[in-house]
């Protein structure tokens, strides 16, 4: 857990990296400076009301900006898009606290990092916290056909060493031939959901020690809350799909659900829906038993398998 | 029953850090001038309720909290917009109250704690602030509120 409160900044940069990223350098409006992050932090970026992304802080040690790169996703949710084609310098967002889950093991005699594309950005971080330090690096980077090498020059001065694979040129990763000579290291690993389960498979596969790993899977992590269950909602046509370390009110909020809540302790009943079909695990703390055959607080209780839900 | 404004904080959006002031605009039916729910983009503001105009807390009541449990709720991070000091606030709930010398608001209801403040500020205070958490109001007359002012029923 850390402080989630938003800060108010300006853009006081932005440079083009490369492979359709751009390094996005915000200011504090309203203090003097910012509260100061750790290796793999990331923060969230307020693009608009209701638009909330997670990116990771990579700015360079001493630089009192925050740095986030952002890649330009033309069919993702506008996120990206929105910050590639309208901010400018000088406009002003809200950023978060940093948000330290991806930390950095100290003190570890070597390190491997994986990153996929845009997942170089945590593993900038953690370069430049090992700078100066008597441990061995291994990076191995891949980035995507075509694509220029975003970052090259910073990654080459921090990890001259750097393996960059780039499928043009080397065609499908090896994961499994790279890990075997990770061995022994500190093994972290940032990409897309797809890289970074190749990355995992072929470490469960060699039965490597558990890598440490972060993938661009939107949302805030809240730990295992139970098993991933599936929401249909009929009258919008949508269906849902709520993953083991969110809530189901999390997901229907992303999805642009208009629904009241509060407590989100399932207390206070702000948020109780109506259940047409399904299996409910109930644990609120407010209905009857009465109720809870037709409602639930999306809060706090889950459903198994599929559920459907009324006036949503 | 007369107590004093000894804190004022808004905050542009919704979980931004309350930003302290000297001084705020009370604007009928609106809320506070430059505040997240006056601006119709705070937490709640998708389902508008004149009771997010404005909030009030008790200063004794974060004192409290701190000798009772040993954490800190600071009046920045307990998000209301109006602390206050010498009153007790619940006993004004379906009241109109004064606040300065010309701003009158309606206590609507006492505010119900939510997680939803442990997350933004990382602290354990949603029990201890059940039944003293402070009041959620509607502006019926607007006005200037300064620090120092008087909070005070309206006979």
């Amino acid at each position: 857990m850390a402080v989630r409160l938003l800060m108010k900044v300006s853009v006081d940069q932005i440079v083009d990296e490369g492979g359709g990223i751009r390094s996005f350098y915000f200011r504090p409006e309203d203090r003097s400076r910012f509260p100061p992050t750790s290796p793999g932090a990331h923060t969230l970026l307020r693009v608009t009301k209701g638009m909330m992304r997670q990116y990771s802080l990579c700015a360079a040690p001493g630089d009192r900006r925050y740095r986030l790169a952002i890649r330009l996703d033309p069919a993702g949710r506008g996120g990206s898009r929105f910050m590639h084609e309208s901010a400018r310098v000088g406009d002003v967002f809200y950023l978060s606290y940093p948000q330290p889950d991806f930390p950095l093991e100290p003190d570890r005699p070597s390190y491997s990092f994986f990153a996929g594309g845009v997942g170089i950005t945590p593993i900038l971080s953690f370069l430049y916290a090992l700078q100066g330090q008597a441990c061995r690096i291994r990076l191995c980077y891949f980035v995507r056909a075509g694509d220029a090498v975003p970052f090259e020059q910073e990654v080459r001065a921090l990890c001259p060493q750097v393996e960059i694979f780039n499928s043009a040129l080397n065609g499908r990763a090896n994961f499994e031939g790279l890990l075997r000579g990770s061995q022994g290291d500190a093994i972290y690993c940032c990409g897309s959901a797809r890289f970074v389960a190749g990355v995992q498979e072929a470490a469960d596969a060699l039965g490597t020690a558990a890598i440490q790993v972060e993938s661009f899977v939107s949302g805030v992590k809240a730990g295992h809350l139970g098993e991933p269950f599936v929401v249909d909602l009929p009258r919008s046509r949508h269906i849902l799909h709520v993953p083991s370390d969110r809530s189901m009110l999390d997901v229907l909020l992303e999805d642009g659900v208009d629904i009241d809540y509060a407590c989100e302790a399932g207390v206070c009943r702000s948020c109780i829906v109506d259940v047409i079909e399904g299996e409910i695990i109930h644990r609120d703390q407010c209905l009857t038993e009465e109720e809870r055959r037709t409602v639930m607080t999306p809060c706090v209780s889950r459903g198994r398998g599929r559920i459907v839900i009324n006036s949503l | 029953m007369t107590g004093r404004v000894c804190g004022i904080y808004t905050a542009e959006v919704a979980a931004q850090e309350m930003m302290e002031g000297q001084e705020c605009r009370l604007l009928a039916n609106v809320g506070i001038e430059g505040d997240r729910y006056a601006k119709r983009i705070g937490r709640w503001s998708d389902r508008p309720k004149t009771e997010h105009q404005i909030s009030f807390i008790e200063l004794e009541v974060l004192h409290q909290i701190y000798d009772e449990t040993g954490v800190v709720l600071t009046p920045r991070e307990s998000r209301r917009n109006i602390i206050t000091y010498g009153v007790r606030l619940n006993d004004f709930l379906g009241q109109t109250i004064r606040v300065g010398e010309n701003a009158l608001v309606y206590v609507e209801k006492l505010n119900h704690p939510c997680k939803y403040l442990e997350r933004l500020i990382d602290k354990q205070v949603m029990t201890s602030l059940l039944g003293r958490s402070g009041l959620n109001c509607q502006v019926i007359s607007g006005g200037i509120v300064r620090l120092g002012d008087r909070i005070e029923r309206v006979l």
